[in-house]
This record gives C-alpha cells, structure tokens and sequence, in this order.
C-alpha cells in the first residue's frame, strides 16, 4: 500500500489531496496547525477500513519544533512513498507594507517548511530506491503579482527547489516535481482575496475557477506511473490563465 | 489518433481503447494503421483502420467522413503523426524542409480544422498535439524539425486561447527522447548504431532510461480524464530530465 505524507493537509488543496489519495488507496500521515472536521471524518473512515490514517498537529513555521516532530511522525508510520508538500501561507499586502517578519513567514512556511519535510522523508526514500515528492508551487510564482511579493518570491524558490531536487535525486529512483496551480477556490485565498469575481472568472479562458479537486489529481498523476519521467517540471492546471 | 501505426502512436491507441475509447486508428501506411487496429479488436476494444497523409486536406476530410460514418463524431485528437529527417541547415533540401513543416505541422492545423466543429457544438473536445523537447530546445540537425515543433506549441496556445470557452481543452505534450523506431533517424544522422545511440542518449538522461511510449500515453490519459479538466494551453515535458529546463 502506498503511504503518503501531505502538509497543510487540515482543509483545501491539501485535503483534497488527501482523499483523492486515499480513494487510490493509499495510506495517510496529515500535518497542518489545525484540522477541519471533514480531515478528521476522512482520517476516522479510513481506520475504520483498516487503513493507516494519521494526524499530527506541527507548525512548519517553528524548524526545530517540526524536525522533531516530523521524524516522531515518520517513525510512527510505515515508509513514506510520497511527500506533498502543500503547506501554504499568503497575505496580501502592498511591497513596502510589508516588515521583514511577513516576508521571513512566508519564506518560513512556503519554502522552508519543504526543506524540512524533504529532509526528513528522504532518506528511507533514498534507502528504498523509490518515492515521489510533489510540491505545490503556485502559477504566481511564473508570473508574479501585485501585492503577492513575498508570496511569490517564496513560489519562485519552490520551483528552483524543486528543480535542483529532482536533478539531485533522479538518479536514486526518486521523482520531484511541482503544481503551480491557477485560480483555485480554497478557504486560504477565500480568506485573504475578494478576487473570486464573476468579472475574474470570465477572464479565465476555460470559463470558471480551479477546484482543489483539479490540483489533487495532478498530484495523483505525478504520484503514480504517469509521473515516472518528469523531473523537476512544473505542470499548471489554471484553465488557461498562464500559457 | 494520427499516426498510430507504430510507436508511440500504438501504445497511445491501444491504452484509450483499453480505458473505453473507441479508437480512429490512422497511419500514413495502410497496413500498420490496420495492424493496431486489429491488436486493438483482438484484444476486446474497438477499433477503426483510417489511413491518410494528414499534410493532405482532401485525405484529412476522407479520413474524417469515414470516421463519423462509423460513429458520429470525434470527441479526442491526437495529433502525433510526423515526419522526421536530420540534415546540417547548409544541406537541407528545401523538399525536406517543406515536408516536414507539411506533416508536423500543418497536419495538426488540418485535422484540428476537421474535427473542431462537432466538438465546438457538444462544448467538449480534447485535442493533445505531440511536439517534442527539440521543439524547446532545438537540436543542431534538426532546424526543420525543431521549427515545426515549436510552432506546435504556439498554434497549441493560440487555439487553446481560441477554444476553451466553448469546452474544447488544446494542450501540448513536448516528449523528451523515447525509445521508439524514429530514434533510427538519429542513430543514422550521428553515424552510428542504434543501440550506440541509445545508449549515448541514456548517459544524459538523469532517470538512467529511455523514455518509453507509455509514459506518453499516460499524460494523454491524465488530459482526456477528468483530471485533466483544468487544462489549457499547456506544454508537458515528460523528458526524465534530459532537458536543461
């Protein structure tokens, strides 16, 4: 059975990741700061079935905190085969707005928090010969945006990221690669945006905003065989926003 | 699915029609086009035998009748029918050149033309054009070709942009190096044997193989499944990381 690990997993993106890997049958190790009731429900049905769904509540936020309960978490649980790293972080703020504590919280969380997980989780993969790590980027980070500067400047570093992992470890069986994802509806950009218009969505060419749905099959995708030949790419379901 | 007689083109057929398509099998050569359409009905699926030039407008719209006779419309395209030859720019024949813009090129515009309108009035269609990496790159020797790939993927862009409205998803793959008969054309190019080529290429390749055709047809799969819903427009470049981007 494979076992995944998805930060940032308590609601959006990250859980729907979650159950679109355990409807492929996969087992579950969830980390974010706090969980919604549906992660939990998923979490409980699973184990009901015999599965091996977990949560562990770590702020990737805190690096020496998280390492100690990253590597509590991976040794509690069976190999990991994939890594999402999910975990978001975004406030919008006009550049010069912005202290130095934001910009180092957005680097923190978006950035920092995959080097974290990727240091802990690699080497069984490595061990193993196998394993997929997926990082969700953001299409801001090819494109950029007023008032996202922190936010892209740290997307950006994922994707540099994610290239120079996958060069590194290609050879050593494991696959890395990013989603950059375009104008998706999650409670993060719900909460900080009033972007979600109807003027917003008629600019998109495929007529309508991306669900977490979209970007948790590409990462399904990128987990199991059709993902067995990129490396270090970054494939960007946006309904046609960034061509 | 242009092109199936072999290759990747085969495998692409063979993996719709094992999830449930019934596949428009088409070759520039009869018998291979027939030849995967059998295996395909040998093995339970269904399967038509169209062969045409898809450079040519009147073979295109003969192709395109015989397949709507037999099942009304066409829902996906797959246009990977090409042609590849390798010269220095200074020896490139200009019948060369115009030959292969014709097939791998012009042959998307062609049965993009064909088959867009039935997709345009059901408000759903897929079309996946093959270009290459080379068409990223480029490639010394393979200036035609590398020309004809890029302007795949612009005229994948422009007619996404045209298209997606109205439910119709264009998006490119841009295969890296797969291991398929067209690597001849390298091998002789390079003044080697096959399998010196293929090896040659192998050392440059971080995953340490060849691509193979399913790797391909599995981003085909991921783009006519619901997963691939969200996307427009865009290039996929399955290289194992041959690739310096």
């Amino acid at each position: 059975m494979t076992f995944a690990l998805i930060t940032g997993s308590g609601r959006g993106i990250g859980l729907a990741t979650a159950r679109e890997l355990a409807g492929l049958g996969a087992g579950l190790a969830l980390v974010d700061r706090a969980f919604s009731a549906e992660a939990l429900a998923l979490l409980s049905d699973l184990r009901v079935d015999g599965r091996t769904a977990v949560s562990a509540v770590i702020d990737l936020a805190d690096p020496e905190s998280a390492v100690e309960a990253l590597w509590t978490l991976v040794d509690s649980v069976p190999a990991i085969d994939v890594l999402v790293n999910n975990a978001g972080w975004l406030q919008v703020r006009p550049f010069l707005e912005i202290p130095f504590s934001e910009w180092q919280q957005h680097l923190a969380i978006n950035l920092s928090g995959m080097f974290l997980a990727a240091q802990v989780v690699l080497p069984s993969m490595v061990a193993r010969g196998t394993g997929r790590i997926i990082n969700i980027a953001s299409e801001l980070a090819l494109t950029g945006m007023p008032y996202y500067v922190a936010y892209c400047a740290a997307k950006g570093g994922v994707i540099g990221f994610t290239k120079a992992l996958a060069r590194e470890y290609a050879p050593a069986g494991i696959r890395v690669n990013a989603v950059a994802p375009g104008p998706t509806i999650t409670p993060m950009l719900t909460e900080m945006t009033g972007e979600y218009t109807e003027e917003v969505r008629l600019s998109i060419p495929a007529q309508r905003f991306g669900a977490p749905e979209d970007v948790a099959r590409t990462v399904a995708f990128l987990a199991g065989p059709g993902g067995d030949f990129y490396v270090g790419q970054v494939l960007s379901p946006n309904g046609g926003t960034v061509i | 699915m242009t092109g199936a007689g072999q290759g990747i083109g085969r495998t692409i057929a063979t993996m719709l029609a094992d999830y449930g398509a019934s596949v428009a099998v088409n070759d520039i050569q009869a018998a291979s086009a027939e030849d995967t359409a059998t295996s395909i009905c040998v093995a339970g699926g269904e399967a038509l035998a169209v062969q045409a030039d898809v450079s040519r407008a009147d073979d295109v719209a003969q192709m395109v009748a015989l397949i709507t006779d037999r099942w009304k419309e066409v829902d996906i395209l797959v246009n990977n029918a090409a042609y590849m030859s390798m010269a220095p720019l200074l020896e490139l024949q200009e019948a060369a050149w115009d030959r292969v813009l014709a097939v791998d090129l012009k042959g998307h515009y062609l049965t993009c033309r064909a088959v867009l309108p039935s997709m345009l009035a059901n408000r759903w269609g897929r079309i996946i054009n093959i270009a290459s990496e080379w068409g990223i790159t480029g490639a010394a020797g393979a200036t035609h070709y590398a020309a004809a790939k890029a302007g795949v993927i612009g005229f994948t862009r422009a007619l996404a942009l045209e298209v997606a409205a109205q439910g119709v998803l264009v998006n490119a793959i841009a295969p890296g190096v797969i291991d398929t008969p067209q690597l001849q054309v390298d091998a002789d190019y390079a003044g080697r044997p096959l399998e010196a080529m293929k090896d040659a290429y192998v050392a440059h390749i971080p995953v340490g193989r060849l691509g193979r055709p399913r790797d391909i047809a599995l981003t085909v799969l991921l783009l006519v499944w619901e997963s691939g819903d969200f996307y427009s427009g865009q290039v996929f470049t399955p290289n194992g990381g041959s690739s310096y981007f």
